[in-house]
């Protein structure tokens, strides 16, 4: 078994006296794609740039394909690190041609322009190489960066926030281009982005990093179903949180009594998303819907219960419900809920 | 990229650099600080008073002189359209290229009593028309008011368009009329940019010491000199020059304080330039005149009377020829200018490097401490840095080691680090500058593909800062082939430089001799004005001129413009 393409180790770092990272452990597997997910100013990029050999760890260590490259009594520059990094404004160099910035991190010699071409055939830009970046569009100046990083074949790509500067529209097809060239490259990539849904189409892992630290790494339909803090939980996607009394595994409602996770007693908030709720025109319902937002291909539905909680519900978009109506909400989410302490 | 660890070169490099500023300005100290009383005494005699008196004196007239002219100027041509605003704009600047000891030559030549001024005024009210006094201060502080103000000239500008134009447009909306919106809005708004300028301005009216003899006007700077010059009196000089650096010091800390809490001088992205307001009919082509009128005082008048010297004065050669001395002084010059830019070229392209490979708060503190060098008067520079070298050679003869001598009488060596110390903040911004378009991500990309830092200086750094680094060369040159307090204090004897040729001819009132070098000299430092500011509309002139300028840190962003306004 190869060893970790990543391992980090406590790995804090400090601005002033803010902490922007803050005892981070982190171990990403060879060849793995990890999404690094969190707000703006969490310290994601800061992490990513410790990786990198950008900046140097107050405390911790920081180990690179089995080789500690930062930590007490260690450094490795960046320039003898193997990890490729790829940015958001791609940075590829003006003043180079695309085979010239593909190859600027090969060493000299007869296998170079083969080796251009493989990876320019690798993201899908065979033939571009006598062209400028400026040349090119946003979508296709991400992948000769792509494949600039991949060139010195590193054991691990780091993505800082590499396609947010795409169009939506662009960004999923580069987004799988670019996990596609890295599976058949083998390194593993660690994308960092604020944008939850890329990182839970791209990551085999998810973590969820928040004020300098991981609150939860898993993989991403159990950080997305079960994740391990309310944090988490809004990061990742829409989320209401209803009071309930827990009892075991079950959990009673306002709106019924659900399967629930983790097992334990007492009142917890059990934390519903839209697509787990559901409604059916009833007046003794015991809810109204009070407001709707069109999504294209769905409604959201708010509805608010006796109690004075609010819900979300996504319907179809053939699902038209006039305000005001009284509903019955029901839970469908085939899978026990995910109950927090109550509070919080 | 805050901390970026363990470049030993780097370290050593940037430490060097500050020594380059820091050795002189500790010698003035030190020999301050070791003379005992009897240089007091001495300095006493000069009466120092009197001289620092002057030197405010000068300081404030030159001071309020620039920032009426600069400020006005650059509002005028912000605000309003005329006749001629588009070249105006930009010729404006031009009067920088003409150094004050040659605007001050002219005008005290022109000026004089047999000139063709006061000649003509005699004919015109008789001979007994008693004339005002030229030799004065105020005369000196108009002089040096015309080649001064185009630095509040250009940072005005920028703050004009950049800070002020949007809250200007929203003061008009709600009833202002242009003058009261200028007044209540963009005045207060300018405040950092008229600081800076007025900055400048003071540090080079501190440096002087040559425009303000031709009209006899003592300064601290004029002391130094005569203390040196005529007695050699080391201690009594560098008393003199302490005095000179606690007025810069002084200076740099009001300037701190005027633009205290003003953080918004250079906001960023985009703001709509001011709406200019059409000037019609007489109005138009009086703001035409007004400009056109400097620019007459200040370039056209200096200009023609230099060419006719030039052409009219037989040439001192054998056969016509030029004069060998011209020519001797211009290849001095050209050696000299040449030399300084190419040791202040590479070491800022370095040390811009340097700062952007190795992110540590020591190495930014250092390039910090360096590019403050430009507070440094330069007669401060030049006599500390005199005794520094004196210095050298006690220790070397105490040592019995040779080579000494060639140390203290000077050399050309001597001159270029003495250059080097004054312009490197110059080069150093104006590289900078260019790379700071750059995306650091790109540094950061480079290194992280296994390149050593070494070879990213040649393989991104240099290509892309290329275009700076030849414009930073070309500024510091035509800085070089400008500067005189430093040469005149520091030239080996017999070493004669254009600037220095200027000088002595005028000091000797052989003003027609002095056509030729003086013309040579305007001439060459018109090449980069033109060549910066030419062209362009309103939006486009000042950033051209300075690539990258918003993502500069305002600090630097002021040497930028003062080394492209010198």
């Amino acid at each position: 078994m190869s060893p970790a393409a990543v391992m980090l180790t406590g790995v804090s770092k400090l601005f002033g006296r803010t902490p922007a990272v803050d005892g981070v452990d982190l171990v990403v597997a060879a060849g793995e794609l990890v999404a690094l997910v969190g707000p703006s100013g969490c310290g994601k990029s800061t992490l990513l740039l410790l990786v990198a050999g950008l900046l140097e760890p107050d405390a911790g260590t920081v180990a690179v394909d089995g080789q500690v490259v930062a930590g007490p009594g260690s450094w490795v520059p960046p320039e003898q690190r193997r990890v490729g990094v790829v940015f958001q404004d791609a940075a590829l160099f003006p003043h180079l041609r695309v085979a010239d910035n593909v190859a600027f991190g090969l060493p000299r010699g007869a296998e170079r322009s083969a080796r251009v071409a493989e990876l320019l055939e690798l993201v899908d830009l065979p033939g571009l190489g006598r062209r400028y970046p400026h040349e090119l569009s946003g979508g296709q100046q991400q992948r000769v960066a792509l494949a600039r990083a991949l060139a010195p074949r590193p054991s691990v790509v780091l993505f800082d926030e590499a396609f947010g500067n795409l169009d939506s529209s662009l960004r999923t097809s580069v987004r799988e281009a670019t996990a596609a060239a890295l599976r058949a490259s083998g390194a593993a990539g660690v994308f960092v982005t604020h944008d939850q849904t890329e990182a839970l189409a791209v990551g085999e892992r998810v973590a969820v990093m928040h004020a300098g630290r991981l609150e939860h790494v898993a993989e991403p339909a159990e950080a997305f179903h079960a994740p391990a803090t309310r944090f988490s939980a809004t990061l990742l996607g829409e989320a209401d949180f209803l009071p309930g009394t827990q009892d075991g595994s079950l959990v009673t409602t306002e709106v019924g009594t659900l399967a629930a996770t983790p097992a334990g007693s007492g009142p917890v908030d059990v934390m519903l998303r839209p697509h787990e709720v559901d409604f059916s025109a009833d007046p003794a319902g015991g809810a109204v819907v009070e407001r709707r937002e069109f999504r294209g291909a769905s409604y959201v539905y708010v509805l608010r219960l006796a109690s004075g909680a609010c819900l979300r519900s996504v319907q179809p978009h053939t699902a038209d419900v006039p305000l005001g109506t009284l509903v019955r909400p029901v839970v469908a989410a085939g899978h026990p809920v995910r109950t927090f302490p109550a509070g919080g | 990229m805050r901390s970026r660890p363990g470049r030993r070169s780097s370290a050593v490099l940037v430490s060097g650099s500050v020594l380059l500023v820091l050795v002189p300005v500790a010698a003035v100290v030190l020999g301050v600080l070791t003379a005992g009383a009897a240089p007091w005494r001495r300095v006493a005699d000069t009466g120092w008073p009197t001289l620092l008196g002057t030197t405010l004196g000068l300081l404030a007239l030159t001071l309020l002189g620039t920032l009426v002219l600069g400020a006005g100027l650059a509002w005028l041509t912000t605000a309003y359209r005329f006749p001629g605003r588009r070249s105006l704009q930009w010729l404006l600047v031009l009067p920088t290229a003409v150094p004050g000891y040659v605007l001050g030559l002219v005008w005290s030549s022109l000026l004089s009593y047999p000139g063709p001024v006061q000649t003509g005024w005699r004919a015109l009210l008789g001979q007994d028309a008693p004339f005002p006094p030229v030799q004065t201060l105020p005369v000196a502080a108009a002089v040096l008011t015309l080649t001064l103000y185009p630095y509040v000239y250009l940072l005005a500008r920028i703050a004009f368009r950049d800070t002020a134009a949007t809250p200007y447009g929203a003061a008009r909306t709600l009833g202002l009329r242009p003058l009261a919106a200028a007044r209540r809005i963009v005045l207060p708004l300018a405040r950092p940019a008229l600081a800076a300028g007025g900055l400048l301005v003071c540090l080079e009216v501190l440096s002087d010491f040559a425009t303000v003899q031709y009209f006899g006007v003592d300064t601290l700077s004029v002391g130094i000199y005569r203390v040196w010059r005529g007695q050699f009196d080391r201690p009594a000089a560098s008393l003199l020059a302490l005095l000179v650096l606690l007025l810069a010091l002084v200076l740099l800390a009001a300037e701190r304080w005027l633009r205290r809490g003003a953080r918004y001088s250079s906001p960023r992205g985009s703001s709509t330039p001011v709406a200019a307001v059409q000037l019609s009919g007489w109005r138009g082509w009086a703001a035409c005149g007004a400009c056109t009128a400097v620019l007459a005082v200040a370039v056209g008048v200096p200009l023609v009377t230099l060419g006719l010297w030039s052409t009219t004065t037989p040439l001192q050669g054998p056969g016509g020829s030029l004069d060998p001395a011209f020519l001797a002084a211009a290849a001095n010059s050209v050696l000299l200018a040449g030399q300084a830019a190419g040791v202040v070229v590479v070491l800022s392209l370095l040390l811009v490097h340097a700062a952007r490979v190795d992110g540590r708060r020591r190495i930014a503190l250092g390039v910090q401490a360096t590019v403050s060098g430009y507070a440094v008067p330069g007669p401060v520079l030049a006599i500390g840095a005199l005794l520094a070298l004196a210095a050298a050679r006690e220790l070397l003869d105490a040592l019995g080691l040779p080579g000494g001598g060639p140390l203290v009488t000077g050399s050309v060596v001597v001159l270029v680090v003495v250059y080097a110390a004054r312009f490197l903040a110059l080069g150093y911004t104006t590289t900078e500058a260019r790379l700071a378009s750059v995306s650091p991500s790109l540094t950061a990309a480079a290194l992280s593909l296994g390149v050593r830092p070494r070879s990213v200086l040649t393989r991104v750094h240099l290509p892309l800062a290329r275009s700076g680094v030849a414009v930073a060369a070309v500024l510091v040159a035509v800085d070089a082939l400008k500067e005189l307090p430093i040469v005149l204090l520091l030239r080996p004897f017999g070493f004669d430089t254009l600037s220095v040729r200027v000088w002595q001819l005028t000091a000797d009132s052989r003003y027609e001799m002095a056509g030729l070098p003086a013309l040579a000299i305007v001439l060459v430092a018109m090449v980069p004005v033109v060549l910066l500011f030419r062209g362009g509309d309103d939006a486009q002139v000042d950033e051209e001129a300075v690539p990258g300028l918003p993502a500069v840190e305002d600090e630097r962003h002021d040497v930028v413009l003062a080394g492209v306004a010198r």
